[in-house]
């Protein structure tokens, strides 16, 4: 019995040896040189800004069909790769940052692949140049005011001011182009916009679009943007 | 047959002696009260043997060349039929030694074993321990990776800062003015000749020692160590009621040690080979080093000396404490050595293990190490996000890009260098808070050179609202009635934001 | 050691006549002198070979970290090279790097990666114009000076010029407190 207890683990180990089979399951050897997948690269890259889960982050929501469907790849690489003058950082190291190009498009082909959807695309383009200031102010009257407030401040609305000077000094036209255009329906805000699920007469046309950016530009005050 | 083998033997010990050395010592009588308190020795010397028989083999695959260093370890991980076993032990057992130098160690502190006539032992004992605590550094070294590098470099700057000779003892410790292919094959002479020869040459300094002045027995209350009269009484009580060694007291050693090396073992085949983390590459700026567990309360107290006395207890602690140990049986060489009797070395023993408890936690959880990703991997909390206006967004944003969740944790997530900023709006008024982003202080970098008046206006707005349910934002004492007469705008405005200075 | 026999068991004093006894303490003062000679002569290149890093001056050596072009002004970018003379089994540990640090009008302020505290790479950050140490917290404003954290001073400066087109830094050493780059 005592030489059985002894010797079966001794020969179970050297068994497990001979058979070329030297590693508990358990134990695996870490891959040296594993390639960090487009998820990875989220979570580490991105979420900080961007929301643990493509939504409800500080900065645009980008698990959004309608956005991933109407900025081309290549514009989301170059902004990924140089940034925007905006908060969004140069992360590609051509600029000075941490991420390869190899990295970067995996990271947009995974971000298109699961949170894209074919045909979400919005007729109006994502960028365009501003339209009209004047028009633009009718139009913030009758779409934008109801939440955001008057643009003198005198009524402040639940969504809080998008005229605010200090606001419009730190956000790019572009930025406001894509607000306009995609919303922030993650945080269940209804926001106008030209997307699908907005009743067809509260839909912005391109000219809207274009009109309102004019005259929330034009009441950026005369110092202009002040981010980097 | 058995004829032939007792004839073997009897030729053997009629030419050697050996049975006759030998005999006597391991049946040498030792107190019959020597119970489980009196295994963690053995246990340590098993370890230890463990040691230089992996170590010897490892030796037989690993290259010592800065060069070849890494690979050779990943190839003994990934290629070698058990290789990552072989590395695995002799990693985890270097962890059990350290531990069980530390336990025996406590264990003849706290029953006073190293007073009169083992004064001497002890103080084996003590660089037994330093070479124990060395041989593991060295050994974290021969890993090669990226924590080895900057943990050659922690030492080299520690060493810098001797006055006067410190670049000279650098250099000789580096073998030249950079870490590179000198310092590693430095550090492997010392981890595989010099530090195995010298604690072999100590093991068997200390094993002469027990032998010569006997195992101590349980300390009794009121039985006092009298120096006078200690070795005939001592003989006498062994001579009377001791049990031989072997096998009597050494059974319980022999199911400690046979227990422990399964525990190992089982560690080993669970958890694998320590690292390694890395190739050892300066230029690879991401590195986070880390040394191994048993100096992370050296990691730690690094981080927490004031910063006037740093230098000085850097090098003035180290010699200190290994003379303070050394002269422990010097300071009280006999009297009582039940621990109920000796409450103020019991006391400093307890604070002794519980700061170096507490520094071992802190070294685990680092706190003030900025966390390097956490700007762009830390969320802000959606319980945030979802209350924030325009402009607050914006700070929020400011929060990331400025790297501040590096240092600062949100409802407890990111950096904790910095205090939480969960709550910081009702912690802090709007000028406070203004105050502190532009001017810094408090161990905060400076932000006013860095961000414009709007960044810093959206960068408070979003402090501001950073507050849990139902609390108030914070505000200097007579600013309410100041806002009621139209000084400053309202507190409940969503967007409190004064207007920006130019 | 050289007074006498007395516990070196190099010869039984008693038994020996009074002749002898001299003769054998001549013999052994002989011995124990050529052996600590011979012991002088030999520990020369053992030890020396030991501490000679610590007496030999590691003198300067100009290091072309790039071209100019490649560090655009207000930006501070990552310099890697190599270290001159490095042995030939020193693998990726001779190299190292630097923090470039590109001004307006062709200055440059070239850091060690190594913080002042104790040694550990610190890490530059572009958006809040920092570098951070991962090891003890300490951080550095854009120009090398201590923010905040345990350094003792600021980051450490390599001399640079520029030759041609070129930045040269002189470098080579593993920067310290008393060996400020």
């Amino acid at each position: 019995m005592r030489l059985v207890v002894s010797v079966v683990p001794v020969a179970i180990g050297w068994g497990m040896m001979l058979a070329g089979c030297d590693r508990i399951p358990l134990e695996q050897p870490a891959a040296t040189d594993a390639v960090a997948s487009w998820d990875g690269l989220y979570m580490t890259q991105c979420a900080g800004c961007h929301g643990a889960d493509g939504v409800r982050g500080p900065a645009r929501p980008l698990a959004d069909p309608a956005y991933l469907a109407t900025v081309s790849r290549e514009d989301l690489i170059r902004v990924i790769a140089r940034g925007q003058g905006t908060f969004m950082p140069a992360m590609g190291t051509v600029a000075g940052g941490t991420l390869a190009d190899a990295e970067i498009e995996r990271l947009v082909d995974g971000m298109r692949k699961v949170w894209g959807k074919e045909g979400a695309a919005l007729a109006t383009p994502w960028a365009g140049a501003p339209g009209s200031a004047q028009a633009g102010g009718a139009v913030y009257a009758s779409f934008c005011q109801s939440c955001h407030g008057a643009p003198d401040g005198r009524s402040a609305g639940s969504a809080g001011s998008v005229t605010d000077a200090n606001y419009l000094r730190l956000v790019s036209d572009q930025a406001l182009r894509s607000a306009v255009l995609f919303g922030r329906r993650d945080l269940g805000g209804a926001c106008n916009g030209p997307y699908d699920g907005q009743p067809r007469d509260r839909r912005l046309s391109a000219q809207d679009v274009a009109d309102v950016v004019a005259f929330l530009a034009s009441r950026r005050p005369e110092s202009g943007r002040s981010t980097r | 047959m058995l004829r032939g083998l007792k004839a073997i033997i009897g030729w053997t010990e009629d030419r050697s002696g050996m049975i006759g050395v030998v005999t006597p010592i391991i049946t040498h009588r030792v107190p019959r009260n020597a119970k489980w308190w009196y295994v963690f020795g053995s246990a340590t010397l098993m370890f230890f043997c463990i040691q230089l028989v992996s170590g010897t083999l490892l030796a037989t695959l690993y290259a010592p060349s800065a060069a070849d260093a890494y690979q050779s370890l990943v190839y003994i991980d990934t290629q070698v039929p058990m290789g990552w076993m072989l590395r695995a032990i002799h990693g985890w057992s270097s962890n059990a030694m350290v531990l069980m130098v530390v336990v025996h160690m406590l264990q003849v502190f706290l029953h006073g074993a190293f007073k009169f006539p083992r004064e001497l032992t002890w103080m084996v004992g003590v660089l037994l321990l330093f070479c124990t605590l060395a041989l593991a550094f060295t050994g974290q070294i021969m890993r090669w990776d990226q924590d080895a590098y900057w943990g050659l470099g922690i030492g080299a700057s520690i060493v810098d800062r001797v006055p006067v000779l410190g670049n000279q003892l650098r250099n000789i410790m580096l073998g030249g003015p950079y870490i590179g292919g000198a310092t590693l094959s430095r550090f492997f002479a010392l981890h595989v000749f010099v530090l195995p020869g010298l604690t072999i040459a100590l093991v068997g300094l200390h094993l002469w020692l027990i032998l010569r002045n006997g195992v101590s027995e349980m300390p009794k209350v009121g039985e006092p160590v009298v120096p006078a009269t200690y070795r005939r009484d001592f003989e006498a009580r062994t001579e009377r009621t001791g049990v031989p060694f072997f096998p009597d007291a050494a059974q319980r050693d022999m199911v400690f040690c046979g227990l422990a090396l399964i525990v190992v073992v089982g560690l080993a085949a669970l958890y694998g080979p320590f690292g390694p983390n890395g190739n050892p590459d300066p230029t690879v700026i991401d590195a986070n080093p880390r040394p191994d567990g048993a100096f992370l309360w050296i990691f730690a107290a690094l981080a927490l000396l004031p910063a006037q006395v740093e230098t000085f207890l850097l090098l003035a602690a180290p010699p200190v404490i290994v003379l303070l140990l050394l002269a422990i049986p010097l300071i009280s060489p006999r009297g009582e050595r039940a621990p109920t009797r000796r409450p103020v070395s019991v006391l400093a023993m307890l604070l002794v293990c519980t700061a170096l408890a507490a520094l071992t936690w802190l070294g685990v959880t680092s706190p003030w190490s900025p966390v390097m990703d956490a700007w762009t991997s830390v969320p802000t909390p959606v319980r945030l996000v979802e209350r924030l206006t325009p402009l607050q967004m914006q700070g929020a944003l400011v929060m990331q890009y400025q790297q501040c969740r590096n240092c600062h944790a949100i409802d407890g997530t990111g950096g904790m260098r910095g205090p939480d900023l969960g709550d910081v709006g009702s912690r802090l008024s709007w000028d406070q808070l203004v105050r502190q982003v532009q001017q810094g202080g408090g161990n905060m970098p400076a932000y006013g050179k860095t961000l414009s008046a709007a960044e810093t206006v959206a960068v408070v707005a979003f402090l501001q609202a950073c507050r849990t349910d139902g609390q108030p934002p914070a505000f200097i004492p007579g600013a309410l009635e100041r806002a009621a007469s139209g000084d400053l705008p309202p507190v409940a405005a969503p967007v409190a934001a004064p207007p920006a200075a130019p | 050691m050289n007074d006498g026999c007395q516990g070196c068991g190099c010869g039984g004093a008693g038994a020996s006549p009074p002749g002898g006894e001299t003769r054998r303490g001549a013999l052994f003062k002989l011995g124990a002198g050529l052996m600590a000679v011979g012991g002088a002569v030999a520990s020369v290149p053992i030890f020396g070979a030991l501490v000679a890093p610590g007496f030999r001056r590691y003198g300067n050596s100009w290091l072309d970290i790039g071209g100019v072009a490649d560090y655009p002004a207000g930006e501070t970018r990552l310099a890697k090279f190599s270290i001159p003379g490095a042995s030939p089994n020193d693998g990726e540990t001779a190299t190292a790097a630097a923090w470039v640090r590109s001004m307006d009008g062709g200055k440059f302020q070239v850091f060690a990666v190594n913080c002042a505290h104790l040694g550990c790479p610190v890490k530059w950050f572009q958006q809040s114009r920092l570098f951070m140490c991962p090891c003890h917290g300490g951080v550095y404003y854009e120009d090398g000076s201590r923010a905040s954290g345990p350094p003792p001073r600021g980051l450490f400066e390599y001399e640079w010029k520029v030759e041609n087109g070129r930045l040269l830094i002189d470098a080579g050493r593993l920067p310290g407190l008393q060996e400020t780059a």
